[in-house]
């Protein structure tokens, strides 16, 4: 059981998020204070926040908030989705996966990938074509505001909610490990920068954050990997070699290994991990930042390229401290070789820039780090404050009549609440394994954002109430199938045995979904139903040619 | 809903022009998805009941197993096809469809 296990919880871990760090740093020492990671993290600051200051004086209305006036070109945009996407814990998480696991760990990351190329296919124009400052915008495009709109921000604000917990306290957990600083003092800075960013500088200053971040990633992550290769005299098949040698799985390290012997697990996860990217709050809004389809388009081609770039560097990155970091007994507690890493498993990255860049490389790179952190929460915290004062204030509760600066001051207020509300979360959950919030998080966004989304574009049969109990059911049904896993059930509550006994719940809960949504939209005969799914052909030509994109509603 | 939109509506579905640009469009973009979603599958199915199978070397002197340069390579390839898209859909089908809004609303 307990190899089985063990299994099941590093399948939970990846998805994403620096969860990672919670589970496995919680007990790690605080660091002597970095001084030099300190600086560069100080510089990154003091630019980020000048950027802030310049983004304050162009943030004017809510659209300017909201979607950066719709001015960002398609590559700005594709390095910020990049930047969004590749958090902290596709950094550390995966590198220290592909250490101890091998090939298991390429699998993962290829998981990871493969939802972008469908959401360009599928999604992108549309999203931008029919959509305005939140995805619920598309959603009660032709079906009831009052109810779909609902509906749509419950599910946002549950997964901004889940995510940023997860975020947070991995944030204060790595900070307390890379700089040495106070973990509560962690966890205010990244939650009072955060609201800096975003309620001075709306959009704008997020894109500008996520693009900086992005950039400083990719250079520390190509500059690491050229010092490796300058290692190993530049030949590949050494670094293999030297790898094979020295991990305890030799060769097996090659192949797959049992990480994914359960195809049950690695269909759901897989699913969930596709399809949950294509639901979250802060990935869709990005694509209403930018003015039209055609760069749209562009900035799925742009942040693929760089996604897939990026996870070729961490799969050598990977492989080669095996040799590196894993030969070297300054880097274990006790400096037993295979014993406990110092600082906790996800520190190979950070253990191989002070092997080849000395201390000084490894101050940029945790630097690098913690801005990925501030750049993902931003976006995030950006989302939820979308969802609160455009769909709930503006929409449901003035219905449309709120004054632009009205909305705008709700934003900001929405904003400081969230990043207060963070905080003390962030706080609260120290000590507690959250692995299984980024499984929620994931979960839901797949299980009920993402069939409605996708219905609401696609199927001209859907209704509201297909859409809103079919929504319900997913978001239900993934909360209580994650409740009933062996990571809340077993690990949280205690119980000796798993209820339902897969940690990702999507290949159960997201069919269940689109199964409901049918099935009730099919039996809705309702007048108002018969209205919504003419309305279709209306929705269709406008996501088909993007004749007005900022025409609202057509009610 | 306005009649005059109605109108306009009803008028760009009836047009050839919109429904082939439609027809084509979407056929493109689903079987750029379907093949995406088979060869991954396909790839995780290997993964799952076939591993032996990726555990082949890439040569006789070489460590590295087959599974490494596969995975690489769909990384290449899936990116590829969001290039061939984004190319395809900014040339041919933004031609089509401003062709479609030439027709129907000067």
């Amino acid at each position: 059981m307990s190899g089985l296990f063990s299994k099941f919880s590093l399948l939970a871990l990846l998805p994403v998020t620096t969860s990672t760090f919670a589970a496995d740093i919680g007990a790690a020492a605080k660091q002597p204070l970095n001084i030099e990671a300190i600086g560069m993290f100080c510089v990154f600051v003091l630019v980020t926040l000048g950027i802030t200051y310049w983004a304050s004086r162009k943030t004017h209305t809510t659209s300017d908030f909201y979607t950066a006036g719709g001015g960002i070109t398609g590559f700005q945009n594709g390095l910020a989705i990049a930047g969004d996407y590749m958090s902290a814990a596709t950094l550390l998480g995966l590198s220290s996966l592909i250490f101890a696991r091998g090939f298991d760990g390429i699998i993962y990351s290829i998981g990871f990938f493969v939802g972008w190329p469908l959401i360009l296919f599928l999604m992108a124009e549309r999203l931008r074509n029919l959509g305005r400052y939140t995805f619920a915008d598309i959603v009660t495009y032709r079906l009831d505001e009052m109810r779909t709109r609902s509906l749509s921000a419950f599910g946002s604000l549950s997964v901004v909610c889940f995510y940023l917990i997860v975020q947070m306290v991995g944030a204060g957990q790595l900070i307390k490990l890379l700089f040495g600083l106070d973990y509560k003092v962690a966890v205010i800075m990244v939650g009072v920068l955060m609201m800096l960013y975003v309620t001075f500088g709306g959009m704008l200053a997020t894109t500008w954050v996520q693009i900086i971040k992005a950039v400083l990633l990719l250079l520390a992550g190509t500059f690491l990997t050229v010092l490796v290769f300058a290692h190993f005299g530049y030949s590949l098949d050494l670094l293999m070699n030297k790898a094979v040698e020295n991990h305890k799985s030799g060769i097996n390290i090659m192949s797959p290994g049992n990480l994914l012997s359960d195809p049950v697990s690695a269909v759901s996860l897989s699913l969930g991990l596709m399809f949950g990217t294509a639901g979250l709050p802060h990935i869709l809004m990005r694509f209403f930042t930018v003015s039209n389809a055609v760069e749209a388009r562009k900035s799925v081609f742009y942040a693929t390229g760089f996604i897939g770039y990026f996870f070729v560097l961490v799969a050598v990155l990977g492989m080669a401290a095996i040799s590196i970091v894993g030969t070297d007994p300054q880097y274990y507690e006790g400096g037993i070789l295979g014993g406990k890493m110092l600082g906790g498993n996800n520190m190979v990255a950070m253990h191989l820039s002070q092997a080849l860049g000395g201390s000084l490389f490894l101050g940029f790179f945790s630097a690098v780090a913690f801005s990925t952190i501030l750049a993902v929460v931003s976006g995030l915290a950006l989302a939820g404050a979308s969802s609160i004062s455009h769909d709930l204030y503006a929409t449901l509760f003035r219905k449309g009549k709120a004054s632009e600066s009205s909305e705008l001051k709700v934003t900001k207020i929405s904003t400081v609440c969230i990043g207060i509300v963070a905080i003390f979360l962030g706080v609260a959950f120290e000590n507690q394994n959250l692995t299984f919030l980024t499984g929620l998080a994931f979960g839901i966004a797949a299980s009920s954002n993402f069939p409605v989304l996708i219905l609401s574009m696609y199927w001209k049969g859907l209704t509201s109430l297909g859409a809103v109990i079919g929504g319900l059911v997913g978001l239900v049904s993934a909360l209580v199938l994650v409740l009933l896993s062996p990571s809340v059930w077993v690990q949280v509550l205690g119980n000796p045995q798993a209820i339902f006994p897969y940690d990702q719940p999507a290949l159960f809960s997201m069919p269940l979904a689109f199964v409901v949504i049918y099935v009730v939209s099919k039996l809705d005969s309702s007048l108002k139903g018969k209205a919504e799914q003419d309305a279709f052909e209306d929705l269709s030509v406008h996501a088909e040619l993007g004749l007005n994109v900022a025409t609202p509603s057509a009610h | 809903m306005n009649t005059n939109r109605l109108e306009t509506i009803a008028k760009i579905v009836r047009n050839e022009k919109y429904q082939l640009l439609v027809r084509t469009r979407s056929r493109f973009a689903l079987k750029l998805s379907a093949f995406v979603l088979v060869i991954y599958y396909a790839f995780m199915m290997i993964v799952a009941f076939k591993p032996a199978l990726l555990k082949t070397p890439v040569s006789d002197t070489s460590v590295i197993s087959i599974g490494f340069p596969i995975a690489v390579l769909m990384f290449v390839l899936f990116w590829l096809l969001t290039g061939w898209y984004v190319h395809r859909s900014n040339t041919r089908y933004d031609q089509m469809s401003r062709d479609v809004i030439q027709e129907v609303l000067k």
